[in-house]
């Protein structure tokens, strides 16, 4: 096995999102070969895990510059989040009024 | 004329859907965003759009919001194509800012939504997208 071999990150076995869930309690995942409960849906049916992680950065890192490999993936909380979304009212000036009919 | 439906999920009464966020080198990350009507722009965050390989470099134009507890600095930016409820849409504008929400990636909003008609279904989980032929 050579360098670049050894740092490529080891992906699970496909899981459920219950399973992901259950082994990695409140935190980020990094996912990859997603399979959805049904087309277009956001719910997760099963799906590989690449990366874990305190943050989305750290869920995200072993797979950072490996585009050709995993060149889809998705990243997920497994927790829940109770702090409220922060609702924000976008400053409109001439320039983005343009931009934003365009 | 063309219907096409997708499902979507509730959290804490917000309707959330799936998107596609393709950067400059087609690497591709899947989100959730929520479907906001009340939103001018469409509106990723930081830890998103980096991931596809975007920076604040990469924005064509500073953005400010106003928030509850004040002024937000974030910017515009051009991803390489956005699909969100299987509608693709290239080169797309969008706005960059901190949403402070872990389980959510970011806002569709009316600057996406407005290029075709849409019927939300909640009691059905599904949102109803209108393709009009054009002539």
């Amino acid at each position: 096995m050579n360098a670049a071999e050894q740092l490529v990150p080891i992906a699970t076995e496909p899981l459920s999102w219950a399973e992901i869930c259950a082994q990695y309690p409140d935190q980020f995942v990094c996912l990859v070969d997603i399979a959805k409960v049904e087309l277009r849906s956001p719910e997760i049916k099963t799906a590989c895990v690449v990366g874990h992680g305190p943050t989305h950065d750290a869920a995200f890192e072993p797979i950072r510059g490996l585009d050709m490999r995993y060149p889809r993936f998705a990243i997920r909380f497994t927790g829940t989040c109770s702090e409220p979304l922060i609702r924000a009212s976008l400053v409109i000036d001439d320039e983005t009024l343009q931009l934003l009919r365009s | 004329m063309t219907r096409r439906s997708s499902s979507f999920v509730h959290d804490r009464e917000l309707i959330l859907v799936e998107a596609e966020v393709v950067g400059p080198t087609g690497r591709t990350i899947e989100a959730r965003l929520v479907l906001d009507t009340g939103a001018a722009a469409t509106t990723l965050t930081p830890s998103v759009i980096e991931k596809v390989g975007y920076t604040r470099r990469d924005g064509f134009k500073r953005a400010k919001v106003h928030t509850a507890i004040g002024e937000e600095h974030g910017y515009w930016v051009r991803v390489a194509e956005l699909t969100v409820l299987g509608v693709a849409t290239p080169n797309f504008a969008l706005t960059v800012f901190p949403l402070g929400h872990k389980d959510i990636d970011g806002l569709v909003g009316m600057n996406f939504l407005r290029h075709f008609n849409f019927e939300v279904r909640p009691a059905d989980r599904q949102i109803v997208v209108e393709f009009l032929a054009r002539g």
